[in-house]
């Protein structure tokens, strides 16, 4: 039997609520009463570790055992001071990330419509991608730069050693060190990047693929 | 929030619930997770009505909150249900015709083979929500939910007459 649109709409305003199905007053005061647990709320929760990722870390490094010895270290090789400017001013950045991310946040809005929602949505994704983005990039070019600062005085002090006065590194081993570190760096951000990556597929596949396909109609 | 809004809000919602079990039940497979949608969509729907105006009918509002949860804040993927088995779907019809229950059943069984999108398109038009209404709700101009829905109409035909 062919089966019409236009005849099953009939059908389908004749529905009623199924007794299995109906939700009583008191099973709804209970529901509202309930906690929610949508997307959207995974991504706050998952954001706010993430932002407050860093701050945590900085906490935890500071009370290692090796982590003066480091300082008196970076202060020998002349690196200390640059490196506090650079964290101040990372600082001021991650404070503005994070007011982005609150900004976005409360724009989401069930009431909006549907392809206002997800782009909300995706939005405020973008704030925390762009913030790890920053971080891993902060990360990548201080380990380089710092770690070239140090193969450089510890090259220098161990050739002094041996005697030799006012050593010179070439820049065939200057090229040498730059490639393994840029090497080591890359695939530890890598890896980094790859384990985000993860986390965040599942979470916004559905959002994704109903945001082009609304974006296919336009 | 004051106890007459939400004496106001459930008797609401009991009395308009139809809406929110259809929705359900096309993006959603089974008993426990048409539950776990009603009460998130109940949750929404509640966080949301301080701020309903009632500038529309109070179920107009209902289709957009609704269709926003199982479509954007729903956690569970939708696409998980093409095999679902149609005994799960419960509905009762006004008049208990038999034949029409078997349709109504296949015209769910096809629906749930649908994106998300055309999902939603599909309920609105069954729903006879006009064209104006469905481009405010999804969030396209009204010309593309024609083209959009003449595509869908046809795809869904050709689910139901394979």
């Amino acid at each position: 039997m062919m089966m019409e649109l236009d005849g099953l709409k009939n059908i389908w305003n004749k529905q009623t609520i199924d007794d299995k199905e109906k939700v009583s007053s008191v099973e709804i005061y209970k529901m509202i009463h309930s906690k929610s647990s949508t997307t959207v709320k995974w991504i706050f929760i998952i954001s706010l570790i993430e932002l407050g990722l860093g701050f945590v870390f900085g906490i935890i490094s500071a009370y290692f055992d090796g982590y003066q010895k480091e300082i008196e270290h970076l202060k020998s090789i002349g690196v200390y001071d640059y490196l506090e400017i650079v964290s101040a001013f990372i600082y001021v950045i991650v404070l503005g990330f994070i007011g982005l991310f609150f900004y976005q946040y409360k724009k989401i809005s069930v009431a909006k419509n549907i392809k206002k929602l997800i782009q909300t949505i995706v939005n405020t994704r973008k704030v925390v991608r762009c913030y790890i983005i920053f971080n891993l990039a902060t990360f990548a070019i201080i380990t380089t730069v710092v770690a070239l600062l140090e193969f450089s005085a510890s090259f220098k002090e161990a050739m002094i050693l041996k005697g030799i006065e006012n050593p010179e590194i070439s820049l065939k081993i200057w090229g040498i060190a730059l490639l393994l570190t840029v090497f080591i760096v890359g695939i530890g951000t890598l890896i980094f990047w790859f384990i985000y990556k993860l986390i965040y597929i599942r979470l916004l596949k559905k959002l994704r693929k109903n945001h082009q396909e609304l974006l296919e109609l336009e | 929030m004051d106890k007459q809004l939400e004496q106001k809000f459930v008797n609401e919602l009991e009395c308009n619930q139809n809406i929110v079990h259809k929705i359900c039940r096309i993006y959603t497979s089974n008993q426990h997770d048409h539950k776990d949608l009603f009460q998130e969509v109940t949750i929404q729907l509640w966080k949301a009505y301080p701020k309903f105006r009632g500038d529309s009918k109070f179920s107009t509002w209902m289709y957009r909150i609704a269709l926003n949860t199982a479509i954007t804040l729903y956690r569970k993927s939708t696409r998980r249900i093409k095999t679902s088995d149609l005994d799960a779907i419960h509905f009762k019809l006004k008049d208990e015709d038999p034949e029409d229950d078997e349709q109504l059943k296949q015209l769910y069984k096809a629906i749930r083979w649908l994106s998300d999108i055309e999902k939603a398109l599909i309920f609105l038009y069954l729903e006879d929500t006009p064209y104006k209404d469905i481009a405010e709700t999804l969030g396209i101009s009204e010309g593309n939910v024609r083209v959009k829905l003449n595509r869908t109409k046809n795809k869904l035909k050709q689910l139901l007459n394979p």
